[in-house]
């Protein structure tokens, strides 16, 4: 049995329902993804495997179920509150282990340049610092990324540094992975403590 | 593409004559508290590796467990309601080892005698043979639990031996218990088969139930 705490599954903020996905976000996932392949293709590994099939499509997003209720992994779906359109992913992932957990996201396509990456991952800030247990969170760009890199900029991550080659990019040599980093008690200063959120257990119940 | 994203048939829901059966989710928690609440005395030496009746955030967590194992195909575990809704108790399958899937159910304590964990074990006695293609189903309950095993013999399991204290039931250490089982064979000559059972899968669309193991 796992230690008793409430997790946020679901995280508001002014624009964004950011939720743990269900077997029938399915279509909506597929179409969010196919409405922009080419732009995410370069920079997640995951859009290589594209596009899956509806039946692979339900066999990862019960096994993004499954691992969040496990707490294997934090994968989040960000929907609008207003047409439950699905925007983009993002998550809160185990990749750099016990040094904290590493915040991913991506956005379709035609909801580029709206704030909303922002918005998302601020939540995912929100879900990790604040309502959750992390004592720090990473950010993990590739070289050549700047929209990705001006969002942990604009929330107030701290820049690290560059891992050399460390970022494996679609069809060309890796580039360098541009790390940064924010602690739970840089988040009250920080520019995403501005962000109003609000965060939801598995019963939809509000947490405080 | 891997293997690992191919979709698997699983029921996520069954209906009987009398029960809706469903994967447990989180929703399902205030409604699990209240029973386990209610029923602690009876549930107590028995159920499902329960202690001293849960907190209400210990069944949440339970629920997240029960969900999060459902989808990644480590333990099937399903709520069973009458048709009007009432939570009657919980029913499972678990992978053993070479193939065999154990058997288990718990009832609340209104629904004692009625049938109904008998109606509940045989529709997944049907998913085990059926959907999950396994070769073998069991059932272990301990030595003093006779109405469990009356359970077990309706549905067709026959009764293969006593296993010696702190082998069968981890949570009940001091308790021998009873190793019922099945083989797909005989399965598809016993009683079983006249149940009747609806199955729907994640999306809850109808799953097809009636292959025979010659056609699988």
């Amino acid at each position: 049995m796992h230690a008793v705490s409430r997790r946020p599954y679901e995280l508001r903020t002014e624009r964004l329902s950011v939720r743990c996905y269900a077997p029938g976000d399915a279509p909506a996932l597929s179409e969010a993804v196919a409405a922009g392949h080419e732009h995410l293709l370069p920079w997640l590994p995951w859009a290589a495997d594209e596009p899956l099939s509806p039946g692979q499509r339900t066999q990862l997003l019960r096994q993004f179920r499954g691992k969040f209720d496990l707490d294997r992994d934090h994968i989040y779906g960000a929907f609008e509150r207003s047409g439950e359109r699905l925007v983009g992913g993002t998550g809160l992932h185990p990749r750099i282990e016990e040094s904290g957990r590493e915040i991913g996201y991506w956005l379709r396509l035609d909801a580029v340049g709206q704030g909303l990456a922002s918005e998302m991952v601020a939540a995912m800030v929100h879900a990790g610092l604040r309502f959750g247990e992390q004592a720090r969170l990473e950010v993990r760009c590739a070289d050549g990324n700047a929209r990705s890199r001006g969002v942990a900029e604009r929330l107030g991550f701290r820049y690290v540094g560059a891992l050399r080659a460390a970022a494996p990019l679609h069809g060309a040599a890796p580039v360098d992975m541009h790390v940064y980093d924010m602690l739970r008690e840089e988040l009250p200063a920080s520019a995403a403590a501005r962000y109003e959120v609000r965060g939801f257990d598995a019963l939809g119940l509000e947490l405080v | 593409m891997s293997n690992a994203l191919q979709l698997p048939e699983r029921a996520y829901g069954l209906r009987t004559a009398r029960l809706e059966l469903t994967a447990w989710d989180t929703s399902d928690a205030p409604d699990f508290h209240f029973v386990h609440e209610r029923d602690k005395d009876h549930l107590l030496p028995s159920r499902d590796k329960l202690a001293p009746a849960p907190s209400m955030d210990e069944v949440l967590e339970r629920m997240r467990v029960y969900r999060g194992q459902f989808d990644l195909d480590v333990r099937w575990r399903w709520c069973v309601r009458s048709l009007d809704g009432e939570l009657m108790g919980g029913a499972s399958l678990r992978p053993h080892e070479y193939g065999a899937l154990e058997l288990g159910w718990w009832l609340a304590a209104p629904a004692l005698g009625s049938g109904l964990a008998t109606e509940a074990a045989a529709a997944l006695l049907h998913v085990a043979f059926r959907l999950h293609r396994a070769p073998r189903v069991e059932a272990r309950m301990d030595t003093d639990h006779d109405r469990s095993a009356g359970v077990a013999e309706r549905i067709g399991l026959v009764r293969e031996g006593t296993l010696a204290s702190g082998l069968a039931i981890p949570v009940i250490p001091t308790s021998d218990a009873w190793v019922y089982g099945l083989a797909l064979e005989a399965y598809e000559s016993g009683p079983h088969r006249a149940v009747e059972v609806h199955a729907r899968d994640v999306h809850g669309q109808p799953l097809s139930l009636d292959r025979r193991s010659d056609e699988l």
